[in-house]
């Protein structure tokens, strides 16, 4: 059984001009341990989707209608059902660190929160403890002292290495990640994204990466869909897709992107890495 | 050098917050030929913006000399400056606060024209109506507000009105930045065009090394308000010297040099160093 | 509202309600229930109500001059004191027996032509204080938020009525009087939302292109925030009313015979309670409507603008 399965889904939005038909029948599914990602430009309805599947749209504004299955249960239905899975089974990074979190209490108080999310028994000195050891699988340095800080005294890698915590601490079945680097510097990102590698090589956790960056998605993928007006144009094994695009707007979108040409890396001589190279 | 249109020395750049002086830019000196693009790389914070504003005056530099055909701009006042502004303009980041909404594009491009002093109406609407299509839209354009463009169009239109100034230097801040990428392609394209046929030098400031790469000749490397690494663009690119200029390369994700699935190697020892770096700092 | 049947994916052209037909899920009623459609809605009924509210007072009071009215001065003291829909008289009379439909409708004419002339002064006033503010921010910024700061701090109807008291209740002072009372709301919020237009990148382009500071505000900043503006100018129209008619309830507004509304009150006051229940009333009502009125249509319009400006990025 997939993590998430999708078919034919569709959500239409009752704007104030008109109803914008923003997901136009999509279908895929996301295994354990894979990452599935979706890449499109703005406007695709790639967020749209991610959204939809998390019931994060007002009903009085998104009318979804097709499947969405996480963990065999349909979401699309009841918001119960949802309202159950969130925290639990499915967990969300968010695009922008800076204002996911309330600015007005600390770090450690909402990381604890979110443990209790999953785990509600726990007392106040346990959430505690499992907030500081998932800080640490986060590679923050010094989580006793960033426990303690607020949201704006912290950087926006840092802000989303803690974000990408509150997600690892609900044991997520899998992960919704919406373009989880697009608000970052290129250096911080590289450590994000190495960040959520490791998590996945650690834990099996299912990924479903939104992003406009096509080096993000060859980086992050086992498989990724091509979105263009709230369809699917292509889909298939990141090699394939990339190195071999079938449709004229994949071929497009890989022909827009300006070329670096080739370098030649030095760290990549160190030996422990010339090793790793050659595994991956 | 006589063929430089542009050449910046030693320029400082400080903030003011309260009793604390920030030093945003810190003793920068750099030289851009008549005609050619010098590209500024580096990450948020690094003093590229700073720099930008500078060379406009939108912000008046702490000290050093912005020397633009043999006249510096750097400490002019306002009244001195006004008659030579039309000479560095610029192209901003934000497709969508860049442009006067309550105005038609017609509007936009042709009040540069009315500042220099053009009275006639009919003048105005001509040279605006050439520069719209110069940068690639329909006269049907003109009449609309730039609520009804998209984001490429609006930048289209920024540069247009860029142009109307008649401007000798052209300041490219984060210019494309906000864009799709098809989108950005073709304002480079039309960037490179315009350079082609009227000899406009561009200073392009980016965080994105495939950008610069694609519009600029030569290539300044900051951080923290200092030059890194400098040279030709294609130089710095396949053969960066410096620690900073290669974990910049190595951090830029190009699909097509990849190969095999989810190629960990490839950004690991970039989060490796950062984390060393900043555990050194703190 | 959603269909998810597992398995089955019904036909929705066929569904009645839905609107798009080519499998759409979207019916009727959603529609109808859609965030975006009930803020449209009650923008547009807040509108409608308000202008039929407010045009039922201002029209009848526009044409006083025109409708065949009696005297509001001068009265008949053999019809004094007649309740309303006595031949005649819709409203009743006073005890003069003076008309009081046509004593209201003159009054309103007074009341309506100072608070409009009132929000015209403080609206020019404000917009151009706060916009000085706003821009110029510095020494400008500072004289201005200390004297918004040190308005609040008066009592204002005291003030007022000094003012009048020294200066006279004609109907210029008492404009300039409510003028003066009511400059800090636009101030206040052309200043904040010159705050905010300031910092958007197409004022920087302004600046770059050489033009001058005032020029900027003028072509730039303020076209940009004034619908906005102007909704809460309109809403103090309203204030404006009040005001003049709290100043005439005081004895300090356009002073007998003349009739105003305050007036008309204060002086059917002390006849309340022997039954002459409509001197008090019926201007009452009259106010209160007009008010109203005009609130819900500023609302209204305030909700449209809001909205525009939204979809505007």
């Amino acid at each position: 059984m997939s993590v998430l399965e999708v078919k034919d889904l569709r959500v239409e939005l009752m704007t104030g001009g008109s109803v914008v038909r923003a997901v136009d029948g999509v279908s895929f599914h996301v295994d354990e341990g894979e990452t599935v990602t979706i890449i499109g430009e703005s406007g695709s309805g790639k967020s749209t989707t991610a959204m939809a599947i998390l019931r994060l749209l007002p009903d009085d504004l998104a009318v979804i209608s097709g499947e969405a299955r996480i963990g065999g249960q349909d979401v699309t239905g009841s918001r119960a059902v949802i309202d159950t899975l969130r925290g639990r089974a499915v967990a969300l990074i968010p695009q922008d660190p800076m204002t996911a979190l309330n600015p007005i209490r600390t770090v450690g108080r909402q990381m604890a929160e979110a443990v209790r999310v999953k785990y509600p028994k726990l007392s106040k000195a346990e959430a505690k403890k499992r907030a500081l050891s998932l800080m640490e699988q986060v590679h923050i340095r010094n989580p006793a002292k960033q426990f303690d800080a607020y949201p704006h005294q912290l950087s926006g890698g840092m802000l989303q290495r803690v974000l990408i915590a509150m997600a690892v601490s609900a044991d997520a079945d899998l992960i919704v990640a919406d373009e989880p680097t697009s608000a970052l510097d290129v250096t911080v990102q590289a450590g994000i994204l190495d960040l959520l590698l490791e998590l996945q090589e650690q834990t099996g956790i299912a990924l479903l990466l939104i992003t406009h960056d096509l080096g993000v998605a060859r980086l992050m993928s086992d498989r990724i869909h091509v979105m263009k007006s709230g369809t699917f144009v292509e889909g298939g094994p990141v090699t394939d897709v990339v190195d071999h695009p079938q449709h004229p707007y994949t071929q497009k979108l890989l022909g827009a992107i300006p070329e670096l040409g080739p370098w030649h890396d030095p760290a990549l001589d160190a030996p422990t890495l010339v090793k790793e190279a050659s595994h991956g | 050098m006589a063929e430089d249109l542009l050449t910046v020395s030693n320029l400082v750049v400080e903030y003011r917050t309260g009793k604390e002086v920030f030093r945003a830019v810190d003793d920068v000196s750099f030289s851009v030929p008549r005609g050619g693009t010098l590209a500024i790389v580096g990450e948020s914070g690094c003093g590229k913006s700073t720099i930008a504003k500078a060379l406009v005056r939108l912000l008046k530099p702490t000290s050093g000399s912005i020397d633009l055909d043999g006249t510096d701009l750097a400490q002019l006042s306002e009244k001195q400056l006004r008659p030579m502004r039309h000479r560095v303009q610029m192209v901003f980041q934000d497709p969508y606060g860049s442009l006067d909404p309550h105005l038609t594009a017609q509007d936009i491009v042709a009040e540069p024209l009315r500042v220099r002093g053009e009275k006639s109406r009919k003048v105005q609407r001509d040279k605006a109506a050439e520069l719209i299509d110069r940068v690639g839209l329909p006269t049907s354009a003109l009449e609309r507000k730039p609520p009804e463009f998209s984001g490429g169009q609006r930048q289209r239109i920024g540069i247009a009105r860029a142009l109307a100034s008649g401007p000798e230097l052209l300041v490219c801040d984060e210019a494309t930045s906000a864009l799709d990428v098809s989108v950005q392609a073709q304002v480079l394209e039309l960037l490179r065009d315009l350079q082609a046929d009227t000899g406009l030098t561009y200073l392009f400031i980016s965080h994105n090394l495939g950008v610069v790469r694609a519009i600029s000749q030569d290539t300044i490397v900051m951080r923290a308000g200092r030059i890194v690494e400098a040279g030709r663009t294609d130089d710095l690119l396949s053969r960066p010297q410096e620690d900073y200029t290669q974990r910049l390369r190595r951090s830029a994700l190009e699909p097509g040099l990849m190969t095999g699935i989810k190629p960990r190697h490839l950004i690991r020892h970039i989060a490796a160093s950062r984390t060393a770096e900043t555990e050194k700092a703190s | 509202m959603t269909t998810s049947t597992p398995g089955l994916s019904p036909d929705l052209s066929q569904v009645p309600g839905s609107i798009l037909g080519r499998d759409s899920a979207v019916t009727r009623v959603l529609l109808r229930r859609s965030a975006a459609a009930r803020r449209a809605r009650y923008s547009t009924i807040k509108i409608w109500v308000g202008a039929v509210c407010a045009g039922l007072v201002v029209l009848p009071v526009a044409l006083a001059q025109v409708l065949p009215l009696p005297d509001p001065i001068v009265g008949a003291l053999s019809e004094s004191s007649l309740p309303p829909f006595s031949a005649g008289h819709l409203f009743g009379t006073d005890p003069n027996g003076r008309d009081l439909l046509s004593r209201v409708l003159h009054g309103g004419q007074t009341s309506l032509v100072i608070g409009v002339l009132a929000i015209v002064v403080s609206g020019l006033v404000g917009i151009a204080a706060g916009a000085a503010a706003g821009y110029f921010g510095g020494w400008v910024d500072a004289i201005v938020s200390r004297l918004l700061e040190a308005q609040m701090s008066l009592p204002l109807l005291l003030m007022l009525l000094l003012v009048v008291a020294l200066f006279g209740p004609s109907i210029p002072v008492i404009t300039l009087v409510i003028a003066f009372a009511q400059w800090p709301e636009p101030a206040r919020i052309t200043r904040a939302l010159v705050l905010v237009e300031r910092e958007k990148p197409y004022v920087a382009a302004a600046r770059v292109l050489g033009l001058h500071r005032v020029s900027i505000i003028a072509r730039h900043v303020i076209p940009n925030v004034l619908q906005q503006v102007l909704v809460v100018v309109l809403l103090l129209l309203a204030q404006a009313v009040l005001l003049e008619s709290a100043l005439s309830f005081l004895g300090a507004g356009v002073q007998r015979p003349y009739p105003t509304w305050g007036g008309i009150i204060s002086d059917g006051r002390e006849l309340f309670v022997t039954g002459k229940w409509w001197l008090v009333t019926i201007p009452g009502i009259v106010i209160a409507l007009l008010v109203v009125g005009v609130n819900l249509v500023g609302d209204g319009l305030r909700d449209r603008v809001r909205r525009a400006k939204g979809d505007q990025s």
